[in-house]
């Protein structure tokens, strides 16, 4: 079988809901190929029973045959081995099936996530996405499992329609006729039933969404005393989803009934038919036993055929919804035609604000109001759209890849992931040398020390489990590990200790020597070791020099500077 | 597929699974709260697996009648018995399987808030660090996974039992030598069954913390 997760789940056809399922389902056609094979052979075994245990009774029984008995019930015997064997076989298929769409749907949707970066979050509701892995998946993956079962039913339908034909022509035509008729009366109730499981899958979708506000928000609701109001939130949710659950009982139940209903008719017109037949010596007991065998078999047909349809409606409805996140497109986006990367080293020009970023220098910004600083970062390292220019390039001819890659940004929304903590730190490519010196760096080799496995350590969701200021020293060096050309740092030391900032300020100028480095602040301490300083006036530089030189010829600057030192002093 | 070893080892700090008498207690508290409903919903259950069964009866005596010679009208008249059965039978169905759907989706509704309530009242820590991964798969997946046994695995169990007891019951009517060829086929069944059953906990335990651990990167990475 295969190794899952898949190495590479390749380009989704996207466009419609069916596309995808189908594009899906050549993904896979060996192993669904491979399940429909022994689904075949396993519901075939069961379809020509009946005809097995007629001929016995015929010849053995009523024939009073001993020998011709022990043939049959041998020949009974083997169909049952290898009705078995490929049952087995054909369910093995059926999970690596299941499986194998599961995989492919979630490495997909975690894949289109984060190509679209900031995106995502403004289109579709994080609960949205995530109800893809708790739902969707399953739903896509029953489609694929289903199938070798499909195929199976619809090939002993015919065995069972032809073997009919040879006996007895009214009742192979109405096996032929009749089948297809009664999928069809299923066919009007599929699609309200269609109807309701969606909006079911809606409200568990909103559902989905207060669960993860309460792990989210848990620890400042506990300060305000206001978990009543969660739980009645999600009480209230609950209730929902479970009226909504009884509207689609509501006609389940009438699907189910029916599939009890519909074969049943069949088998008592095939019976009745059957035993008038026999009545009339056109045809044998046994064989008017194996009619019955046969319109019995064939509920198991018509139910796979039934549930079929309903596992393919309900993939349907949630291909739709893979389908448009996976459609969409990062609001910024490749260029047609890529333009050359500029030489290690090229000056980082922010036309907007007037910034040039000095290559192969430590350069700090400040800025007022504050939040100018952060904006200017965004447009530099092209997480929206502005005009900048790289060594003369605009940013937007450049791919996004070659952007991200050599333009690291970490900015206050950068979050530690769950997993071990070397995993990220490395990125899947650092040298350890270099993950060893980023913490250095960073002052965050006594957070290492402090913990038991070191880099092996399973991080808790968002780093949790560090404090403020460890979580921020660690998020500094996994920047720093990355060892990009270009490095934009907003507000990275705002959470630690003075004493601790200094340490990180000196550290970094050694580091990143020779390569160049922004960092927003407002901090003396790494003001003064920064190489050089720009001032953002209401978006605009209005001032450059070393920290020393604006201070002394610079009022606005020394406003904004010494307004943070009078904090920090007040802190103490 | 699954190469690694099954080991149901959760993560450290992974909200805990209950042991099996956690389990058996919670399903008797359950089974407390909604005598009534349960009950019924199981009795038209077993109605309809009888209703059901009289199809074979009825063809035996169909075939031992034609066996013996009989009239068209007699032939008729079995088929009309039949079809009364099989509408008994789709009435029963209809209102078996509505009971215990709603049923179930009362349970689920139950299961799931009075989980999301302790989660609160855990120490923060405690939710924080299990993530909100495996907080959305119990909510999600494994309540789902609960519903399907009391929507279908429930129900079909029972049917099964009832139509087991039944034809053995018949199969003794006819003649005590016919349970023998029954009895051949329980020894493979009973070692199937404890081989399956010594293996699927655990496998369903490690498919679960699986889930956990797909939604959290999936919820992280959005």
């Amino acid at each position: 079988m295969r190794t899952l997760p898949l190495e590479h789940p390749g380009q989704a056809d996207a466009r419609t809901p069916w596309r995808f399922l189908g594009w899906v389902l050549r993904g896979q056609w060996r192993t669904v190929a491979m399940g429909m094979v022994f689904g075949v052979t396993w519901m075939t075994c069961s379809a020509v029973v009946p005809a097995v245990i007629g001929k016995a009774i015929d010849a053995g029984v009523t024939g009073r045959d001993p020998h011709e008995l022990e043939k049959w019930a041998a020949i009974l015997f083997g169909i049952g081995v290898l009705q078995s064997t490929s049952g087995i076989m054909r369910h093995r298929f059926a999970v690596t099936n299941w499986l194998t769409a599961a995989y492919r749907v979630v490495q997909l949707v975690t894949r289109q996530a984060t190509h679209l970066g900031a995106t995502l979050s403004k289109r579709v509701a994080t609960g949205e996405v995530v109800a893809i892995g708790t739902n969707d998946l399953s739903h896509v993956g029953n489609a694929m499992d289903v199938l070798a079962r499909a195929m199976g039913s619809l090939v002993s339908f015919v065995v069972v329609a032809v073997i009919l034909l040879q006996t007895s022509v009214t009742l192979g035509l109405v096996v032929l006729l009749g089948v297809p008729l009664l999928l069809l009366c299923l066919g009007p109730l599929l699609s309200p039933l269609q109807k309701r499981n969606l909006e079911q899958r809606e409200m568990m979708g909103h559902l989905a969404n207060v669960a993860t506000d309460i792990v989210s928000g848990l620890r400042v609701l506990r300060g305000i005393g206001g978990e009543r109001v969660f739980s009645e939130r999600y009480r209230a949710e609950s209730q929902k989803v479970r009226y909504a659950g009884v509207r689609v009982a509501g006609l389940q139940s009438i699907l189910d009934a029916l599939q009890v209903f519909l074969p049943g008719v069949f088998v008592v017109v095939v019976v009745w038919l059957g035993a008038r037949f026999a009545v009339q010596d056109r045809i044998t007991p046994g064989e008017l036993v194996a009619f019955y065998g046969y319109a019995a078999f064939l509920v198991l047909p018509l139910r796979t055929a039934t549930e079929a349809a309903n596992k393919w409606i309900r993939a349907y409805v949630a291909a739709g919804r893979i389908a448009t996140v996976l459609r969409l497109e990062p609001d910024v986006d490749d260029p047609a035609d890529p333009a050359a990367a500029p030489a290690a080293g090229s000056e980082l020009v922010d036309v907007a604000s007037g910034l040039r970023v000095a290559p192969g220098l430590l350069t700090a910004l400040v800025s007022d109001p504050p939040e100018d600083a952060a904006l200017v970062v965004d447009r530099l390292g092209r997480f929206v759209e502005g005009d900048v220019r790289w060594g003369g390039v605009p940013l937007e001819r450049l791919p996004r890849a070659l952007v991200r890659e050599r333009i690291v940004v970490s900015d206050t929304a950068a979050v530690l992931f769950s997993g071990p903590l070397g995993d990220q730190l490395r990125a899947g490519r650092s040298e350890s040398a270099a993950v060893e010196e980023a913490l250095h760096t960073a002052a965050a080799a006594d957070v290492l020390d402090a913990l038991p496995a070191r880099l092996d350590t399973v991080v808790a969701e968002k780093g949790r489990s560090f404090s403020g200021g460890q979580r921020q020293r660690l998020v500094l060096a996994r920047a720093l590990a990355r060892e990009s050309d270009v490095l934009l740092l907003v507000e990275a030391t705002s959470a630690v200790d003075a004493h601790t900032e200094a340490r990180i300020a000196e550290r970094l100028v050694r580091l990143r020597a020779g390569r160049t480095t922004v960092i927003t602040t407002s901090s003396p301490l790494l003001l003064s070791h920064a190489e050089r300083v720009a001032f953002l006036r209401d978006g605009r530089v209005t001032a450059e020099g070393t920290h020393a030189e604006l201070l002394a010829t610079c009022p606005a600057y020394r406003t904004v500077v010494t307004r943070e030192e009078a904090d920090e002093e007040a802190a103490r | 597929m699954k190469h690694e070893p099954p080991s149901t080892e959760p993560p450290a700090d992974a909200l805990p699974v209950a042991d099996q008498s956690a389990v058996r207690s919670y399903l008797r508290d359950l089974f407390r709260r909604h005598p009534r409903q349960i009950s019924f919903a199981l009795t038209l259950h077993v109605l309809a697996a009888g209703a059901g069964l009289a199809a074979p009866w009825l063809l035996g005596q169909l075939v031992q009648a034609v066996h013996d010679g009989t009239t068209t009208a007699h032939v008729d008249h079995i088929t009309l018995i039949l079809a009364g059965f099989l509408l008994a039978q789709t009435v029963l169905t209809r209102f078996a399987r509505l009971r215990s759907q709603v049923l179930g989706e009362q349970v689920l509704a139950e299961l799931r808030e009075d989980f999301v309530d302790n989660a609160l009242d855990l120490p923060i820590g405690v939710v924080e660090s299990a993530g909100s991964g495996d907080l959305l798969t119990r909510t999600s997946r494994d309540v789902e996974q609960l519903g399907y046994s009391v929507r279908w695995a429930l129900p079909e169990w029972v049917i099964a039992l009832v139509t087991a007891a039944t034809t053995l019951v018949a199969a003794v009517i006819v003649g005590w030598w016919v349970l023998l060829p029954c009895l051949l086929g329980v020894p493979p069944l009973v070692i199937a069954l404890r081989w399956y059953l010594a293996r699927a906990k655990d496998g369903y335990l490690w498919e679960g913390q699986t889930y956990s651990t797909i939604n959290a990167s999936l919820t992280e990475t959005v």
